[in-house]
């Protein structure tokens, strides 16, 4: 029996309109919609979700692994490159303000003020200091000793996972930001967290692992829920999560109960859905066609969500 | 008399040997797992230029190690005929590519013998020749095996040509045993040496299609036995062990430890590997120092081991030893690097550029991670020691030395510009140091 079924849907979903491949990754900062596809990174405007605008685009050196928006600017994680500080605040032509070189492959990055936190595949977490863009430096990191994959910030706290396990929470208001506030082994092979209000969402190994993180040095594991397809990234807003979920397309799963999530909406996509984003009552679904690899970009689906 | 003149010779011909054999360097990290007796006469410090007896420039790549015997320092070599990628320095995510690729160009499997003294490449020999069937990882070669001698041959092992071969000193082929080239399932090359024992020649390979293990016949090549293994890849380098009990044949993979007999018998064997397992064994006072440690995955183990064993030893839930498992950590071992046990220290190469040191006999931490060079990319090669000093090279091609015992104090650094990943030859006041395209006898410079 389908997971699906087994609860009263209470999200629906309707199509709007797409914005066309390749497309690797996706975020979504107010009326606009970030994608990244090799080393590009394409700006839309989104106010219309049926007519998706292309605005600008930047190319940056080296392949984009990941990134994050926040106040007008892109935070990119671009390989051996290292940091890329995008200024998007005019999204038809994005500037680079500033980069740094970390010591391996930068991943993704996120930002409290002008402090921004760096996944490195050599070195863990890379705190940089931006106060002077154009001239960014770091005073320190922290070594995480497995594969470090994504980090996200909400206010001044740091939120980073590694594979096969680890979760660290930073505070980068802190004296000593690089000394973790907690750190503790969970699920297996995680590769994303994503934060809203107190909930952090762990996405590895298919399964979604929550984590009520309202108490920073005590970080409370919620059960982990499986989706029907294996989850492959999620988006989270309040206490409901969006997870791509492979073949079985977009999955919405409700913790307003932590004891008894629930799928209350769901989209069947007609390839794998690999990474979502959500903007307000518009949910977006990168989609790639069923027998594509990884590497060869997909589309993106635009949904409206109704309660 | 002419029984007497063999007597004279024998005995002559025993003391040679003898001597000789403290005095070698037949097989990779040497015969005592990269520890040198302590020498004066051994260099300290280095540049490209200082301290620098010669250098060759080495024709095609390869990541196996230098064997010196006597005069001859063998080194093997893989020559493209075509511009191939180029390894990438440090810990490196391929993402989605896996990081495996498969060459196009027709490739040369060479043999050189260096001159010792001169650095003159006294001859080559083209072992192989053809489009390497199988793939390998970015930062692997198609030469990584490192080749072992007994002084009559030079035994090399190539798993991507599908070939076990001996070569004499002068460079002939006395024998050649096919192996197929048989992929693991990564696809990533190979990388595991053969052993030698007495009169036989060990080789482990790991692949996907049937793993075993196989001795063969040092004179003629012709195999004594070959063993059936559960395994689909990996790189360490077999151990044959001489312990106060008997003499086994240690091997370390993916999914379990397994020692053999000298008949290729199973006497015992150990779950709880990680994912990818290539630091090769390695034994010291007494005990067996085995690990592995793919940075993605957990645990990522260190286990000494007793002489001793039989059947499954092991460990269960929460233990952390038991009757011939001396002492285990779940989070030490490294990724490539093989560690290092100089007098009552267990040293950890962490391939992001750390070095912890534990109790050798018990496991107990003395230090933690030490960062050896924030600029540094990365270790693979494994470390060595003299005359109470610790040497690390890194993939960037320079070497830290740090202070042996329970404190970290790094004294220096040499550095040579350019990437390697081979682990060098030490002996008679002579580092043999390879890198990517040169190999490098450094010698204190006489004054």
């Amino acid at each position: 029996m389908c997971a699906t079924s087994l609860f009263a849907q209470s999200l629906t979903f309707s199509p709007a309109g797409t914005i066309p491949p390749p497309v690797d990754l996706i975020r979504v900062d107010g009326t606009h919609a970030y994608v990244s596809s090799g080393r590009t990174l394409t700006i839309y405007d989104v106010s219309n979700p049926d007519l998706p605008k292309r605005e600008g685009a930047y190319t940056f050196p080296e392949e984009i692994w990941s990134f994050r928006v926040a106040g007008g600017t892109a935070y990119v994680g671009a390989n051996f490159f290292g940091l890329g500080i995008l200024d998007v605040s005019n999204p038809a032509a994005p500037a680079l303000r500033g980069s740094f070189k970390t010591p391996g492959q930068a991943k993704t990055a996120s930002a409290f003020e002008s402090k921004i936190v760096v996944i490195d595949h050599k070195e863990g977490v890379v705190l940089v200091d931006a106060s002077n863009a154009a001239k960014p430096v770091s005073p320190g990191s922290f070594f995480v000793d497995g594969y470090a994959r994504d980090i996200v910030t909400a206010g001044s706290m740091a939120y980073a996972v590694d594979s096969p396990a680890g979760f660290y929470i930073l505070d980068l208001s802190a004296p000593r930001p690089m000394e973790p506030v907690s750190a503790l082994q969970t699920g297996a092979g995680l590769r994303t967290v994503e934060v809203s209000g107190p909930l952090a969402a762990l996405v590895g190994n298919g399964l979604l692992q929550l984590y009520d993180v309202s108490k920073p040095s005590v970080p409370v594991k919620i059960p982990p829920f499986k989706t029907p397809g294996g989850a492959l990234r999620a988006a989270i807003s309040g206490t409901t999560v969006y997870v791509a979920d492979g073949r079985e397309g977009l999955q919405v799963v409700d913790f307003s109960d932590r004891s008894t999530p629930k799928i209350v909406g769901s989209y069947g996509t007609s390839g794998v859905a690999r990474d979502v984003a959500v903007g307000g009552s518009v949910v977006f679904v990168v989609v790639t066609e069923a027998n594509a690899k990884p590497q060869d970009g997909g589309r993106v689906v635009i949904l409206r969500q109704q309660r | 008399m002419k029984h007497v003149l063999l007597v004279v010779a024998l005995v002559f011909a025993a003391l040679a040997g003898a001597g000789a054999a403290t005095d070698q360097w037949p097989q990779f990290r040497g015969i005592r797992a990269g520890l040198v007796a302590d020498d004066p006469s051994l260099p300290d410090t280095w540049s490209e230029t200082d301290n620098i007896a010669w250098k060759t420039a080495i024709p095609g790549v390869g990541w196996s190690s230098p064997v010196v015997w006597d005069d001859h320092v063998f080194v093997t070599a893989a020559i493209a005929g075509g511009e191939e990628r180029q390894p990438i320095r440090g810990l490196y995510d391929p993402g989605d590519e896996n990081g495996s690729f498969k060459s196009t160009h027709e490739h040369r499997w060479m043999l050189y013998d260096v001159d010792f003294k001169s650095g003159r490449i006294r001859w080559e020999h083209e072992i192989a020749r053809g489009i390497p069937s199988v793939g390998k990882h970015i930062k692997n070669t198609f030469a990584s095996e490192t080749p072992v001698t007994d002084g009559r041959y030079v035994y090399v092992y190539l798993a991507s040509a599908g070939l076990l071969t001996a070569i004499d000193l002068k460079g002939k082929t006395v024998w050649t045993k096919e192996t197929g080239a048989l992929p693991g399932s990564s696809e990533y090359g190979s990388g595991s040496s053969p052993a030698l024992y007495k009169d036989r020649v060990i080789i482990v390979s790991d692949n996907r299609t049937q793993s075993y293990i196989a001795s063969y016949e040092t004179r003629t090549g012709r195999e004594l036995w070959n063993v059936p293994r559960q395994e689909s890849q990996g790189w360490a380098t077999p151990l044959v062990w001489e312990n106060e009990l008997r003499t086994e044949i240690v091997t370390a993979s993916t999914n379990k430890v397994r020692s053999y007999d000298l008949d290729g018998g199973l006497l015992w064997e150990l779950k709880g590997m990680t994912t990818l397992s290539t630091p090769s064994p390695f034994a010291s006072r007494g005990l067996v120092y085995i690990s592995s440690g793919y940075p993605g995955t957990a645990p990522r183990p260190v286990y000494a081991i007793k002489p001793g064993a039989s059947g499954d030893i092991s460990l269960g839930q929460d233990q952390t030893s038991n009757e011939f498992v001396a002492w285990f950590q779940p989070l030490l071992g490294t990724y490539n690097t093989s560690a290092l046990v100089l007098g009552d220290y267990y040293y950890t190469l962490l391939d992001r550029g750390f070095l912890l040191c534990h109790d050798a006999r018990t496991g107990r931490e003395i230090y933690g991670r030490q960062r050896i060079s924030a600029e540094s990319s990365g270790f693979t090669a494994s470390p060595w020691a003299y005359n109470g000093k610790i040497f690390l090279l890194s993939e960037d091609g320079d070497t830290f030395v740090v202070q042996s015992g329970p404190e970290f104090k790094l004294l220096g650094k040499n550095s040579l510009n350019e990437m390697t990943m081979a682990t060098p030859a030490v002996l008679r006041g002579s580092v043999i140091l390879r890198t990517q395209s040169k190999l490098y006898r450094i010698a204190r410079a006489r004054k």
